[in-house]
């Protein structure tokens, strides 16, 4: 018993002296599977990575700007350790489906940066060009969600689509989580959507919402502001990790819909410099995160997984670079994140899968 | 400009806001649905939380013990907010079952400290007393869950039956590990487990064992100690978040196998001194955790969640509290007697699922 209690007590001293120096308890590790955060009962993840990867990276060989500087495709889309190799005979690449019709909806304050960069706005020049229909929609950008889901409700209203048109919401950030609201408060128009895509999505909220909810609505909810009007001024409130995940808990998501998801985490060096302070503090829960949500947070529940961007929240939708902005993480567009093919790749995957009656991968 | 001017603000503010430096960014909060941390593709979780609350209330409102000490079901049973309200009996307490076969495995450490290592020893003679057939396998306090998963099948093919019995392993912390491991290891031995019940069970890992495995490997692998044989070391490394979650995502576990799980989380007031330390470590990945495991890491995937419990790691299954008393009325504490009942409704839980199975 003697030895016992002497072990134990090594133990705990080494515990002590170690855990004293723990910024945390998690390295930067990719071998590990796909993590995912979920209220319990709600729907499996299924896994579209090795596909997604297929044709993410056949856009990216053939895209000329990437050919010669973007280097191998791995690093734009981070392997974990559970995704299955391509076979070695790679399926074509789908057919560009132009009877789909796109809406993307930008995140938090995205409507108070929206003529300096507004989600994929250059790649959807890019693809317009190639005959796709896809267009913003700008939501409020300091509203909750719940206001934010009528101004989706109204647009789709709106819609005149043919009998032949598919009806795909994408969703940047707090924009994905709009579009669920849109879903569970207007269902009779949810019947009208045929897939919803996540890049990035605040699925679960984030951990760093929990603190400056409570500030933004003492401080910034009523500072005017010009390009953007306050809205209702719950846009943090609605990306608190308990109003998130009890609300995902509530409000099952309508099964006529197909779910996928787009979420990004990279290494601290590649983070934004705006964000570098909101990647420290969630590094303190787990460094796989994108500077704003852990990539735990930002996969729909029962949602095809289609990979891990490797770069920063804003990195993989937002151009700032495009109009030289202060935000951007650099200002040589040379390497920038390859968005035009992420896009481009996400509407063959989407358009693929719903062709095929819903297998995944 | 101005918009840019305004990002910053909001940045500033992030900064300034948060680094505030509280030790987590996530509170205590029990206004939060269950949630789990699984794999694509992982099983989804049934949720039986009013039904064993339903049972463990129950037990205690029957117990004059649980009266005379002030028990309060609500006290022990956290209600998360996702939880369906059903706290009045809709159906009677089943009737005991002896027909089950209770094999009960041991966590980390506990062949180390063997008059505290075995989970619901007292719980277990009460039970015995009605009929149950109930054994503890103590499995290497220091070796991996691959080598404990070879103790777990001899123990198991030795096992005689009774026609009508049904093998039901009970795991508490790494014990549970151990047992998914034995399952996927040895599938023939597998066939005779009827179901697996994990408390407070080291199902994804800990991030804990994530920081102190190497050291452990490095300096006190091979330390003797009288109690228990070094085994294979592994048993930090197994419990490795970095190498129990990859593991579980690439081992389906056998679908003969019905799987059930408590699980544990408590406030800092109430977590015992020698848990306090790992507590605060986990604080900051997140506050809901019960000293060694985080809430939302101790579900087996496709199991039926029976509850969560307001106690820490230790208190729910060992009785590590009142054997380090220093005094009489320290040990006698409620806790044992929570235990007692705890214990006897997860097995007249398991007793009512038997005619499902």
């Amino acid at each position: 018993m003697f030895f016992s209690r002497c072990f134990l007590l090594l133990i705990s001293l080494i515990i002590i002296l170690l855990g004293c120096s723990a910024a945390n308890l998690q390295g930067f590790s990719l071998e590990t599977p796909a993590q995912i955060l979920n209220p319990v009962g709600m729907p499996s993840v299924k896994d579209g990575r090795t596909r997604f990867r297929e044709i993410f990276c056949k856009l990216l060989s053939e895209a000329p700007e990437y050919r010669d500087k973007a280097g191998r495709c791995e690093n734009y889309l981070t392997r974990l350790s559970d995704e299955r190799m391509s076979a070695e005979q790679l399926s074509k690449l789908p057919a560009n489906n132009i009877n789909l019709r796109i809406l993307i909806i930008p995140g938090l304050l995205g409507e108070c940066i929206s003529d300096t960069a507004f989600p994929f706005e250059t790649a959807m020049e890019h693809l317009r060009s190639r005959g796709f229909q896809i267009e913003p929609l700008i939501v409020s950008g300091r509203s909750s969600s719940d206001y934010n889901a009528k101004q989706i409700a109204k647009a789709v209203e709106n819609l005149a689509l043919k009998k032949e048109d598919s009806l795909i919401l994408i969703g940047h950030s707090k924009g994905a989580v709009d579009i669920l609201h849109f879903l569970i408060n207007f269902p009779g128009l949810a019947r009208r959507i045929d897939a919803v895509v996540s890049v990035a999505g605040a699925i679960n909220g984030s951990p760093l919402s929990n603190r400056v909810a409570d500030i933004y609505s003492k401080l910034g909810a009523n500072l005017p502001f010009n390009e953007c009007g306050p809205g209702d001024g719950g846009a943090f409130r609605s990306l608190e990790r308990p109003v998130r995940l009890t609300w995902m808990a509530n409000n099952p998501l309508p099964a006529s819909v197909k779910y996928y998801s787009v979420a990004s985490f990279t290494d601290r060096d590649r983070i934004n410099r705006w964000l570098v302070s909101g990647y420290d503090m969630l590094n303190t829960i787990d460094p796989r995160n994108d500077g704003l949500l852990l990539f735990s947070d930002q996969v729909i529940p029962g949602a095809i997984l289609l990979g891990y961007a490797n770069d920063d929240h804003w990195e993989v939708a937002l151009p700032f670079e495009d109009n030289n902005s202060m935000l951007s993480k650099s200002m040589s567009k040379q390497i920038s994140y390859p968005r035009e093919v992420l896009l481009h790749a996400i509407i063959l995957f989407v358009t693929e899968n719903l062709n095929s009656s819903g297998s995944s991968d | 400009m101005l918009k840019e001017i305004f990002y910053i603000f909001l940045s500033l503010s992030i900064i300034v806001n948060i680094c505030g430096c509280a030790p987590s960014l996530l509170k205590f909060d029990v206004n939060t649905p269950a949630q789990t941390l699984t794999y694509a593709g992982s099983p989804q979780i049934d949720d039986q939380r009013p039904r064993f609350r339903e049972i463990f209330c129950g037990l205690i409102n029957e117990s004059s013990e649980a009266q005379q000490r002030l028990i309060q079901c609500e006290d022990y049973l956290w209600r998360l907010n996702d939880e369906k309200q059903g706290d009045k009996l809709s159906q009677p307490l089943p009737m005991h079952d002896p027909s089950l076969r209770i094999i009960l495995v041991t966590g980390a450490f506990a062949e180390c400290f063997p008059k505290m290592g075995k989970p619901y020893a007292d719980a277990a003679a009460r039970l015995e007393k009605l009929g149950y057939r109930i054994d503890t396998i103590v499995v290497g306090g220091r070796s991996s869950s691959g080598y404990n998963a070879a103790m777990i099948a001899k123990t198991v093919d030795g096992l005689e039956f009774k026609a009508t019995e049904r093998l039901i392993l009970f795991g508490y912390s790494k014990g549970a590990t151990d047992i998914l491991h034995f399952l996927v290891d040895y599938p023939e031995h597998a066939k005779k487990v009827t179901a697996v019940l994990s408390v407070a069970g080291v199902i994804n890992g800990t991030p804990l064992a994530d920081k102190f495995a190497d050291t452990y490997e490095n300096w006190f692998k091979n330390t003797p100690i009288k109690a228990c044989e070094p085994g294979d070391g592994g048993v930090l490394k197994s419990l490795k978040r970095s190498v129990q979650f990859p593991w579980l995502a690439v081992n389906p576990l056998p679908q003969n196998v019905r799987y059930y799980s408590i699980v544990a989380f408590t406030h800092r007031e109430n977590v015992q001194p020698g848990l306090l330390f790992t507590y605060d470590l986990l604080r900051t990945t997140d506050p809901r955790n019960d000293g060694q495991v985080i809430f939302y890491d101790q579900l087996i995937p496709g199991a039926s969640l029976l509850g969560y419990i307001n106690l820490d790691h230790w208190a729910i299954a060992v009785p590590v509290k009142e054997k380090t008393a220093s005094s009489a009325w320290e040990a006698a504490s409620t806790h044992p007697h929570v235990r007692n009942l705890l214990f006897e409704a997860m097995i007249l839980f398991l007793v009512e699922k038997r005619s499902f199975w």
